[in-house]
């Protein structure tokens, strides 16, 4: 009896104890929503591949692709989407254990980094932005999270390869 | 009470194994629509652009046959089958997002998108699926099909290819695409 209902309460909860996952995976099938996402088993089969360099920092960035969880950029030019991801974003940030890494404003644009200490110093296991504001124009905003284990040093190389906006600015964290 | 047991879990087996069977699959769609009207299909044997060299390390021999063929179904639009693509690419996404299928990344947004998944195992890849759609012009499935497909091997070919250790017979290749640009044209 005692099991059941262990089981029972577990079940009931599990969906709060999941909440402590960004979960920004309903904006992904979105019409208005333009989404970039690398898998965890993308990452893995990069690591299969034998990069060796004598680089070292080349060897640097292959280790933090290597460590890599996954990667989601979700973009939007919707209003009204754009408000919702903010909410979903303050709410994220508001529940779980995660702190502003750096804030600024750039021309119309209003960007926020914020992380999760990883397993040492300089290290992250979450990177999240959030990036809101005018382009040409437009009304547009941007959710960026990057999970794994992230060398805060690389990561904007890595940022600044996928294009990502912020990614000039995330190479002054050090 | 054993009994019941026995026939739940008898039910619960059946009922699985049947979706199972009914699960659509890439292979039931492109069979079922090869012959379709609107619908390009091309096969390509790895054979066709990867010459088998007697030279080769055996390592090397594996990795090449362990890929089989390239598959491609298009579907272009032509102005009057937009409704048609609209119904195909929700079927198509709809097979893509079974589990089986592991995504490895996507980019785009519901009218203009690309996503690459594969089948199989980390090590050993059975099927790496590239699926392209795009609202103004159509959309593509691609399939590398094989057995036991390793990237990290097939990275190492594609370097020696690089550097000039194997020769890639691309004559054929070309002349395939040559003839679907007539086709096209």
């Amino acid at each position: 009896m005692k099991t059941k209902t262990v089981f029972l309460l577990a079940f009931c909860f599990y969906p709060i104890l999941n909440w402590g996952q960004a979960n920004f995976t309903k904006y992904e099938s979105m019409k208005e929503v333009s989404a970039m996402v690398i898998t965890q088993n993308m990452f893995k089969l990069l690591s299969e591949i034998d990069l060796d360099t004598q680089d070292q920092e080349t060897q640097a960035y292959i280790d933090l692709i290597e460590n890599l969880n996954d990667i989601k950029v979700l973009t939007t030019n919707n209003v009204e989407i754009g408000t919702e991801m903010n909410t979903d974003f303050n709410t994220y940030v508001e529940s779980s254990q995660i702190e502003e890494l750096m804030r600024f404003k750039e021309k119309s644009m209003q960007v926020k980094f914020y992380s999760k200490p990883g397993s040492q110093e300089g290290f992250v296991s979450e990177l999240l932005m959030l990036m809101t504001g005018q382009e040409e124009g437009e009304p547009i905003t941007v959710v960026m999270s990057i999970q794994g284990d992230i060398d805060l040093k690389q990561v904007s190389k890595l940022a600044n390869d996928l294009k990502v906006p912020g990614a000039k600015q995330l190479k002054n964290i050090k | 009470m054993k009994v019941v047991f026995q026939i739940f879990l008898f039910l619960f087996l059946g009922v699985q194994l049947s979706s199972c069977n009914q699960e659509p699959t890439l292979q039931k769609y492109f069979v079922n629509h090869q012959n379709d009207e609107g619908y390009v299909m091309v096969d390509l044997p790895a054979s066709m652009f990867l010459s088998f060299n007697d030279e080769l390390a055996s390592a090397d021999q594996e990795a090449i046959e362990s890929v089989k063929k390239v598959s491609v179904l298009a579907y272009p639009l032509n102005g009057t089958n937009t409704a048609n693509y609209e119904t195909e690419v929700a079927i198509l996404n709809k097979i893509l997002s079974q589990e089986k299928y592991k995504l490895l990344m996507k980019i785009g947004n519901t009218t203009k998108g690309m996503r690459i998944a594969y089948l199989g195992e980390e090590k050993a890849i059975d099927e790496v699926v590239f699926f392209g759609n795009d609202g103004e012009k159509g959309f593509i499935v691609a399939r590398v099909l094989g057995k036991k497909m390793n990237v990290g091997e097939l990275m190492k070919l594609v370097g020696k290819l690089e550097n000039g250790d194997i020769k890639l017979n691309l004559k054929q290749f070309e002349e395939t695409l040559e003839s679907l640009d007539e086709i096209e044209s």
